[in-house]
């Protein structure tokens, strides 16, 4: 026991003195959160503050505007009307999407086809690239559109509700921890395990391939300490830099949403209601009980493949397929319709990925939960028993 | 002392290992050492001479436990290098010439380090410590980071940190091997040392002149089988040529034809 806690403490001292390692264990975790969600909630801001104050350039073919689609256009945001375009489109077709955001041609004799009960049509010219213009003249259209069908019904004396049967009444039930757990939830996993694997990552290589290309490897196993004492001491300091990436990836994207909340007031108010119910003792104790058996896997894996490669560079050209491996399954989340249940509870780093997602939107189901932290526990102790072997190993162990 | 014996050690090749070794190598294994025997006594400096490749550091690294004999047996002290591996540890001092040091950590972290794996009392340490600090003015750069230290500082550190625990028995592997002259008189001094003091030192080298400066007893190892094994003295009383290394070349291509 003595020279496990030797070896962890010289351990942990030499990659905490590695500029490398505490980046991609402690500041990357600590500085990206707090990065991405500052710049994307700048973005949202300064693109709404764009959508409001953007000018819709409108070409009209014909030289007055039907005068229900002009009431409606006064209620749609700042626009610029310029009249009595060409009936040719060849003549200023080229400026959609330049000067003009979208071209509409009423008939001539709209309103006589209007006035006698008949159908008229109207041609849009527009391009469906433009998100933001297309958008807003669908938008006026469908504003526009409901005008003329008043019209009609109130000449042919009809109530509007005779042409609506039946008016559906949504009732949802889920809570709004529910609707943002469901994006942040697969948001989460999937940040927290990256720096989960990457705190491990570092760490793994040096006190593995690292310390075998150093040849420092020889010295360490020439000394009294034991190969499981070796092992011990630096799968401890490997899966703390992996637990520790992970929990500071969890504050930092706690703390920031809080901040950005409050600095700029985006967020709606129950944005943060659900947020802090998510930030719950129990609810941070069932991600550890996921993250703990988690890392203990990814530090036993790095670990494997860091001692089987003679040299830093070769352990990593071994690793970063591995990365790309486990990081597809945590996309998962992502998919609609991917849920945590007896089976799929006992694939791995998926149904850390589900579960964490149904933790975080308060949807969990204790019977797959159990199932996939007992079948994590079992996957890290495989893990751990294969890397110890991989240590034991004469060929791995020693530089060649 | 260390007492060798039958000692033979094989490796598992890979299936890259096996296409390397050409159409005509049909096994699955290969011998790194077959049948050494010899014993290194008290006192006394063992030379173990043999070109690259000829099973030297495999025989240096089976007398330090980290590899286990395929058969024979290896005694340390009188303690098998198997079956007491952690004993034989606490008894040894192994120092090669590839060795690296950590180079994030000062020459008192290193030291404190491997003095705690061999269990050693703080006071015993400081003790040492200043001993081998003013015996190798290393007072100026005890606290330097290593990676900072040249490279004849890195190797006072090394040799301090093989001898720190005051090991009986001492095992270099080509311990001068990528050193300067002056770098490597430093080795030279610290064997003649261990010897007057009373330790075994087994010290492998491929260095004709080596041999001829320190060995008392010699073993010559050819495609791990040894060629000859007694001491120096009576091997230079019986060589058939003029020099040390006309003599290794002709035991060499003698054992390749037999």
């Amino acid at each position: 026991m003595n020279n496990i806690r030797t070896i962890f403490r010289k351990e942990l001292k030499d990659v905490l003195r590695d500029r490398r390692t505490v980046y991609a264990m402690v500041l990357a975790p600590v500085l990206i959160y707090p990065l991405i969600i500052t710049v994307m909630t700048q973005v949202m801001r300064m693109q709404s503050e764009k959508a409001q104050e953007k000018v819709l350039n409108l070409g009209i073919v014909g030289q007055t505007l039907p005068p229900e689609f002009a009431g409606v256009l006064e209620g749609f945001g700042k626009n610029e009307l310029v009249l009595n375009l060409s009936p040719d489109s060849a003549q200023w077709i080229d400026l959609i999407g330049d000067s003009l955001d979208a071209v509409l041609a009423f008939p001539p004799n709209m309103a006589g086809q209007l006035s006698q009960m008949g159908q008229s049509a109207i041609t849009v010219y527009y391009r469906a690239t433009e998100e933001d213009a297309s958008g807003r003249v669908e938008g006026l259209l469908a504003a526009a559109q409901q005008v003329w069908v008043n019209q009609r019904l109130q000449a042919l004396q009809l109530d509007p509700a005779s042409i609506e049967p039946v008016v559906i009444h949504r009732v949802d039930l889920s809570s709004s921890r529910e609707k943002i757990g469901q994006t942040l939830g697969a948001m989460v996993p999937y940040f927290f395990m990256i720096f989960c694997f990457l705190g491990c990552m570092y760490p793994a290589i040096d006190l593995g391939a690292g310390e075998k290309e150093r040849g420092t490897m020889e010295t360490l196993l020439s000394s009294p300490a034991s190969r499981l004492d070796i092992f011990l001491g630096k799968f401890g300091v490997v899966a703390l830099g992996g637990l520790t990436s992970a929990m500071l990836a969890l504050v930092s994207l706690a703390a920031s949403i809080k901040f950005n909340t409050q600095s700029f007031g985006e967020l709606p108010a129950e944005f943060s209601e659900s947020m802090s119910s998510m930030v719950q003792p129990g609810t941070l104790l069932m991600l550890f009980l996921l993250l703990l058996p988690l890392t203990v896997f990814f530090a036993s894996a790095l670990m494997t493949l860091s001692i089987s490669a003679q040299s830093f560079k070769e352990a990593q050209s071994l690793i970063s397929p591995v990365m790309i491996l486990v990081m597809l399954p945590t996309l998962v989340a992502f998919i609609p319709g991917m849920e945590l249940t007896m089976a799929s509870a006992w694939i791995p780093i998926f149904n850390v990925s589900l579960a964490a997602r149904d933790i975080l939107a308060g949807t969990l189901a204790v019977g797959p939960f159990v199932v996939a932290v007992v079948s994590l526990f079992l996957l890290a102790f495989l893990g751990m028993m294969v890397s110890l072997r991989y240590y034991q190993s004469e060929r791995n162990v020693l530089p060649s | 002392m260390i007492e060798i014996d039958q000692l033979s050690k094989s490796f598992e090749l890979s299936r890259q290992q096996r296409k390397e070794m050409g159409a005509d190598f049909s096994g699955k294994t290969v011998y790194a050492v077959r049948d050494v025997s010899f014993t290194a006594q008290p006192g006394r400096i063992f030379s173990l001479l043999g070109a690259n490749g000829a099973g030297k550091t495999t025989t240096l690294r089976v007398v330090a436990t980290m590899l286990k004999p395929s058969s024979g047996s290896v005694r340390v002290c009188g303690l098998d290098s198997v079956s007491d591996a952690p004993a034989v540890r606490r008894k040894l001092g192994f120092l090669t010439g590839s060795t690296g040091l950590y180079t994030r950590l000062t020459p008192v972290e290193l030291l404190r380090y491997f003095a705690d794996l061999h269990g050693m009392p703080r006071e015993l340490f400081e003790a040492r410590k200043k001993h081998y600090f003013d015996l190798f003015d290393m007072h100026p750069f005890a606290n330097r980071q290593i990676g900072k230290l040249s490279t004849g500082m890195k190797q006072k550190v090394s040799i301090v940190r093989t001898v720190l625990h005051d090991p009986e028995v001492l095992v270099f592997d080509e311990p001068t091997s990528s050193l300067d002259v002056i770098t490597a008189r430093n080795i030279i001094e610290l064997i003649r040392d261990c010897r007057s003091q009373g330790k075994t030192v087994l010290f492998s080298t491929h260095i004709m002149s080596e041999v001829d400066m320190l060995c008392d007893d010699l073993a010559i190892i050819h495609r791990g089988s040894l060629v000859y094994s007694g001491t120096y003295e009576s091997f230079k009383n019986n060589m058939q040529t003029s020099n040390l290394s006309d003599e290794f070349v002709r035991l060499a291509t003698h054992a390749e034809k037999a």
